[in-house]
């Protein structure tokens, strides 16, 4: 969305400023916590935590447009909307919490904004998997639009911002089976299946990991490698060379579409010498089937 | 604003003429970093400002902007400066550690650039991470921006700090033969001469000087935005000596950016990595914000809590009351309708 300029320059373009747009009043910044009195959500341990839900009031939408966090302990994460009596997941599974949110000052960003309002919210649930007790913080920065000043050009953003809702929002993938461990020395191939309602557009990989692993991942409907393209022979990657986190997730040059249904063959294998947790996530945005058939 | 940062490019697509053409005047832009007044008796050798131990603030020390000039025509612009990103370096304790704040005045002007002073670690960067500037602020020749710091713990400590930017040279023997030029140069002058009159950067701090939050205790401060103009903010960054939660709303309108209380680890940042609002936020003048800071350390807490943007003196219009009173005037609204013209 266009932001609305604050100040209205001389017409002549002299460099003078005429006047602040007294509309700017109405778009603001938001930071979008869980709901209170849970601001901090406390977890025990290894346990997961009831949905937490983020509610904005009526006054207007707002856009998500990055997340960030502050935790005790490692933990996943699992992000879905509630709107009116549906909910929709965000992601195929849940995530770990350092792949899909960044801190105050490096928050991670948001392939496709989210839209959010007084009958649509956020919500999320933790898994403590540090093996103690644990308590988190998660902020969603947003763009906020008062539409209780009946500003016409404000209206015209909501009913974009509405229409667009259902077309196409973040979305997260990780391997099918959640989190692997992969054997010292070992190689191992594990999936990701994009679901039957949408299309993925990957943009950006993020993974947390005990040590270093090399990865090729494989789109089985085409048959080519997203690391190196339509190469008859392949090579996998380093995580270091790829892999980002959630502060600073590796963002492709440019978006790929994985079509509805299609599956992805992740082949990792282990560098360190010793057995290697992986949490790998693909961060984009799912594209609802009917604009894209 | 893309006409005014525009200087990067010598070369450019005249749609007119349908070629390319090379603005030779850009060549007299070029990037300068201004660091302490050699000229002032305080500075060291070296270019170093000596901070001294905790204690009262020091004295001013100046950033001047010179003056050269070779012909009469030249006079009016000399060679003014655009001040876009600040950084600093501390020899003594690190600069990821340095414990001091600085007030930034331009001295001519008496334009005061924050409410308070402000931890230098919330608005000046490294070289790596440069502290840039939400809006930038033109320095004319001659003008000079003061820094006064103050020590907040710990002995002395040699500092260096430097304002980046761009210098703009409206005189050049070169323009002699081409004035065509120097008139493109000397007309973004005077767009940045006029426009320095109602923006520059502005940093926003409690109007307490000393934000100390005793352990798991809430303490409110306020922000006093002032009635001379708006502020708009951009970015947000913080100090402490712990983590601390926090909540910003504007009592009079009651009117918040928050449904709960944001943490310093998931909502604020440093001077490297400021947290920047995905939209500005506009405070109209003679308003002020209500901080409600809350230590999460257990330990008595220091906190040093900055909101980085611009400040705004000019009208609050809606754009069509603008096109209005920009529109050609009528006979209605000239003045010798209104108002007898005095005889003598």
């Amino acid at each position: 969305m266009s932001r609305m300029p604050t100040l209205i320059e001389s017409p002549r373009r002299d460099g003078s400023i005429i006047a602040v747009n007294r509309r700017r009043l109405n778009e603001m910044p938001y930071f979008l916590l869980t709901n209170p009195p849970n601001n901090s959500v406390a977890l025990l341990a290894n346990q997961a935590s009831p949905m937490q839900v983020c509610t904005i009031s009526g006054e207007g939408p707002a856009q998500i447009v990055s997340l960030a966090h502050e935790k005790t302990g490692v933990c996943r994460v699992f992000l879905q909307i509630q709107d009116g009596q549906i909910q929709r997941g965000l992601m195929n599974g849940a995530c770990h919490i350092d792949t899909i949110m960044g801190t105050g000052a490096q928050p991670y960003p948001l392939a496709e904004a989210l839209y959010i309002d007084e009958l649509r919210s956020l919500q999320c649930s933790f898994t403590d998997i540090s093996g103690a007790g644990n308590a988190v913080r998660v902020m969603a920065l947003a763009t906020r639009y008062l539409t209780q000043q009946a500003d016409p050009s404000l209206e015209r953003i909501r009913k974009r911002m509405d229409a667009r809702q259902y077309i196409s929002m973040p979305y997260w993938y990780t391997l099918d089976n959640g989190p692997v461990v992969v054997g010292a020395g070992a190689t191992v191939q594990q999936t990701i299946t994009v679901g039957q309602d949408h299309h993925f557009q990957l943009f950006q990989m993020s993974a947390v990991s005990t040590g270093l692993f090399d990865i090729n991942i494989v789109d089985t409907q085409r048959g080519e490698s997203l690391i190196s393209a339509p190469q008859d022979v392949n090579y996998a990657i380093g995580s270091e060379l790829i892999i980002g986190n959630g502060n600073f997730p590796f963002r492709f040059h440019e978006p790929r579409l994985v079509q509805v249904g299609q599956r992805l063959v992740v082949t990792l294998t282990d560098r360190t010498g010793a057995p290697n947790t992986i949490h790998l996530t693909l961060g984009g945005r799912a594209l609802a089937v009917r604009m894209w058939r | 604003m893309s006409i005014l940062r525009n200087i990067e490019k010598l070369i450019e697509w005249d749609p007119r003429k349908e070629m390319y053409v090379s603005p030779f005047w850009r060549k007299n832009v070029i990037p300068v970093a201004r660091g302490f007044d050699p000229d002032d008796l305080q500075v060291n050798a070296n270019g170093s400002f000596t901070v001294a131990a905790a204690g009262a603030p020091t004295n001013p020390v100046g950033f001047a902007q010179p003056f050269w000039a070779t012909e009469a025509r030249d006079l009016p612009f000399g060679v003014p400066f655009e001040w876009r990103s600040l950084v600093f370096a501390d020899s003594t304790d690190g600069t990821a550690n340095a414990d001091f704040t600085v007030r930034l005045t331009e001295m001519g002007e008496r334009r005061e650039f924050m409410n308070n002073p402000v931890h230098i670690r919330t608005i000046a960067g490294t070289a790596q991470l440069p502290y840039i500037l939400r809006e930038p602020y033109f320095l004319p020749s001659k003008h000079k921006i003061t820094a006064q710091f103050n020590k907040l713990a710990g002995g002395a400590v040699n500092i260096r700090m430097f304002l980046h930017g761009a210098q703009y040279y409206p005189y050049d023997p070169e323009f002699m033969r081409y004035p065509r030029n120097r008139e493109h140069l000397v007309n973004l002058i005077q767009k940045w001469m006029n426009r320095r009159k109602y923006v520059q950067p502005y940093w926003l701090v409690p109007d307490q000087l000393n934000v100390a939050v005793l352990a798991n205790a809430t303490i409110d401060f306020f922000m006093k935005v002032g009635d001379e103009g708006h502020f708009e903010a951009y970015t947000i960054a913080a100090v402490s000596t712990g983590n601390f939660a926090w909540e910003l709303i504007e009592p009079k309108t009651q009117q918040t950016i928050m449904n709960g209380q944001p943490t310093q680890t998931n909502s604020v940042g440093t001077a490297l990595f400021p947290t920047l609002l995905p939209t500005p936020y506009l405070v109209p003048a003679g308003m002020r914000l209500r901080l409600r800071l809350t230590d999460l350390s257990a330990a008595p807490n220091t906190i040093w809590f900055c909101i980085g943007g611009r400040r705004i003196y000019a009208p609050m219009k809606d754009i069509g009351d603008v096109l209005r009173d920009t529109s050609v005037p009528t006979m209605a609204d000239t003045p010798s309708q209104l108002v007898p013209k005095p005889l003598v």
